[in-house]
């Protein structure tokens, strides 16, 4: 699995050459990756397995990558069932019993996968048998050298699922998968699939002779597995592998069959991606490989025929799942130390805020604002009292003042009795006022105007004056005033 | 195989760093969070309690002090405080120069005044450097002046036991308090009283009036001048404040 999806590599070794093809798969979209293309040294199961060993080697696949390769299909028999829907123990019991019916053959000696697939009302099964000694001798190749895959396929079915992916809406065909050494031959119609692994390719025979031999192996297969009552009338011929890039088995092989020749030359249902990569082979030649995408689609499980007649160990599985873990155990062990490193960092910034250095420095200038307060304070009533005792020197000239604004008054007393009885002084201290008092004792002839006369004589020298009277004075026939003087 | 192993690896390594590291980290973060909140309690109470002392309230707080201050200053500087006063005489010197007849030798008041000053009665030389006393008395005596040969002095005295008292705010002085009674004509009763004045230039002692009382006064001879009232004679009562310069002071 990888981030983008998952990918599945078909690495074909079937038919005299390695060939193999990378998809990726992420929601419905297919995408080709890379090609490759390798000799292969011979067709036993040693040499497939030296090559798949050598290619793995080469290609290192990444350990998401599933991994799919040919089931050894010589001597291998396909059959379609149609059967009435019922649970899968059962398909899998009648199944079993019709193909050994069918082929004579114990039990031991085969290895029998089926493919049910719903149909209208009926059951459609899909089945085929292998040889148990070719798929044990395979695995044992396959395990000496090292190499674990996920899946085999059968060839057929691989070839029919990508035929089927990028050539639908065609009833009845033919399809050959022509390789060098061996090719794999395909009846599709609506009714099943069947599949035939022939060990002719063309190296076998000349091209005339080779379509002519194919020919009579599809009548023979078309006679000998489809069913009487359902009419074969194949539309066309699909050619794949090496074949479809031999012009002359081409031509030889639309005589051969009188149909129309089709071959898959773009990819419809699949895209390439723009990191694809074609090693030691041609776009052509790529394409030309259907039975590796078909192996490779089954891989992603986007395979129309998908049927595996071995899947991998557990360990391949637990493999797949190396990059999730791996990315959750660094992303784990990140966050721990990330987790640590964020609180210290938390914590410095925490230490910063509102600092003890910026509280004590607040409590320091509280301290020294009390302090100056307190000293302003101290001033404030240190100048008040000497201001207070400075005034003095202007108090004592203020009896001289009063004196001086009385004597206009005095002036005006023609003869009648006016006098000052008494004259006080008060300096006052910080926050009282001083004050000036005069007492005077006069005729009863002035209760009428005395008042107001020296209210105004004294205003004019005095901000602050108070005058009451006429009050009995304590001298017989006199009437006593008294004035207030509020000093600044 | 192997890249299980690293992982385990890693994963023990990120695990051993953070037990290490990491729960230590989380606790300085725990210790610091509660700490911050410790402090911003004691930020919000002290905030409430003075409000946020600012640039500009202390800037204001220093120049009302400052201003405070500097009238403070002048204002001691007007009381004499700082001056460079000239040597006063000494009270038997006073006494002798003063023209107010109780106040000379021989006159009512003169052994009471040595007494009070705490200098010997026979009019010798004292020896010792002047009280705080004699140096109030003194100065009473030479405010009254050489023109007092027209005034009555009928009391003159220390009030209590005449030791200086400290000036309330003001830590430089201190003062002695003495009553002091006379009559004469009003120009003359007025000039005495005008001389009980602080007087910048001679420095301290200084005296002053704290209160007075002037009393009869006949209104037929208030005429038009002031400067022509010489009778009847009037009686000042007046209630007079000395400041002295406070030991260890300027």
């Amino acid at each position: 699995m990888s981030l983008l999806g998952h990918s599945a590599i078909g690495i074909d070794v079937s038919d005299g050459t390695l060939k193999a093809v990378q998809l990726q798969g992420g929601g419905r979209s297919l995408t080709l990756r890379r090609t490759w293309r390798m000799p292969l040294a011979g067709d036993t199961a040693a040499d497939r397995a030296d090559a798949v060993a050598a290619f793995l080697r080469r290609a290192r696949p990444a350990s998401g990558t599933r991994l799919v390769l040919p089931a050894p299909a010589e001597e291998s028999a396909t059959r379609t069932f149609v059967v009435p829907v019922m649970d899968a123990g059962r398909v899998a019991e009648l199944v079993r019993y019709e193909l050994l019916s069918d082929l004579g053959l114990p039990d031991e000696d085969l290895v029998i996968r089926h493919l049910a697939r719903p149909g209208e009302g009926d059951l459609q099964v899909l089945a085929y048998a292998l040889r148990r000694r070719r798929v044990d001798q395979q695995a044992a190749a396959l395990r000496e050298r090292g190499v674990d895959v996920d899946a085999w396929e059968l060839p057929g079915f691989a070839l029919a699922s990508f035929v089927d992916l990028e050539l639908p809406g065609v009833r009845d065909r033919i399809v050959l998968g022509v390789g060098r050494t061996a090719s794999d031959l395909v009846l599709m119609t609506e009714g099943g699939l069947w599949a035939r692994h022939l060990a002719l390719g063309l190296e076998s025979a000349p091209a005339d002779e080779l379509a002519g031999r194919l020919r009579a192996e599809v009548d023979a297969a078309v006679v000998a597995l489809l069913p009487g009552d359902q009419p074969f009338r194949p539309q066309q011929v699909v050619l794949t592998e090496e074949g479809a890039l031999d012009a002359a088995f081409t031509g030889a092989l639309k005589k051969a069959f009188d149909l129309p020749l089709a071959r898959v030359d773009t990819l419809r249902r699949m895209h390439a991606s723009v990191l694809l990569q074609h090693d030691e082979q041609t776009p052509e030649q790529a394409l030309s490989s259907a039975r590796a995408f078909g192996l490779a689609l089954a891989g992603l499980e986007a395979g129309a025929f998908r049927c595996p007649a071995v899947t991998g160990d557990a360990r391949r599985e637990a493999l797949r799942l190396t990059p999730a873990v791996t990315a959750c155990v660094l992303v784990a062990a990140a966050t721990l130390v990330l987790l640590g490193e964020q609180a210290r960092a938390r914590a410095h910034e925490l230490q910063e805020t509102l600092s003890i250095a910026s509280l004590g420095d607040l409590l320091d200038r509280t301290r020294h604002r009390d302090e100056l307060r307190q000293e302003t304070a101290a001033a404030q009533a240190q100048a008040d009292r000497l201001l207070s005792l400075a005034q003095r020197r202007t108090d004592v000239l203020l009896p001289r003042r009063a004196l001086a604004a009385v004597s206009a008054v005095a002036g005006e007393r023609e003869g009648q009795t006016l006098h000052l009885e008494r004259l006080w002084l008060d300096a006052g201290e910080p926050g009282q006022a001083g004050a000036l008092a005069l007492t005077l004792h006069a005729a009863p002839e002035f209760d009428a105007s005395l008042g107001e006369r020296l209210q105004r004589a004294l205003a004019a020298e005095f901000a602050d004056v108070e005058v009451h009277g006429p009050e009995p004075a304590p001298v017989a026939g006199l009437s006593q005033w008294s004035v207030k003087i509020v000093l600044p | 195989m192997r890249t299980f192993v690293v992982l385990a690896v890693v994963l023990a390594a990120a695990l051993a760093i953070f037990l290490v590291r990491g729960r230590q980290a989380i606790a300085l973060r725990d210790q610091a969070h509660a700490d911050l909140l410790e402090r911003e309690q004691q930020f919000d109470a002290e905030l409430r309690r003075n409000g946020t002392p600012d640039v500009e309230e202390f800037a204001a707080l220093l120049d009302e002090h400052d201003r405070l201050t500097s009238a403070a200053h002048d204002r001691l500087a007007q009381l004499g405080l700082g001056a460079a006063s000239a040597p006063r005489p000494r009270l038997t010197d006073a006494l002798a120069a003063t023209r107010a007849p109780a106040l000379r030798s021989g006159g009512a008041l003169h052994d009471a005044l040595l007494a009070q000053a705490g200098l010997p009665a026979d009019g010798s030389a004292p020896r010792s450097p002047p009280t705080p006393q004699e140096r109030a008395l003194a100065s009473i005596v030479t405010a009254l002046g050489s023109d007092a040969g027209a005034l009555d002095v009928a009391a003159l005295e220390l009030k209590g036991t005449g030791a200086p008292a400290a000036v309330p705010e003001v830590p430089q002085l201190q003062h002695v308090e003495a009553q002091l009674v006379l009559s004469g004509a009003l120009p003359d009763v007025l000039h005495a009283l005008e001389a009980l004045a602080p007087d910048a230039q001679t420095g301290l002692p200084a005296v002053s009036v704290l209160d007075a009382s002037l009393r009869r006064i006949e209104p037929a001879r208030w005429g038009a001048s002031l400067q022509h009232l010489a009778t009847p004679p009037v009686r000042l009562t007046a209630s007079l404040d000395v400041l002295l310069a406070a030991p260890g002071g300027p």
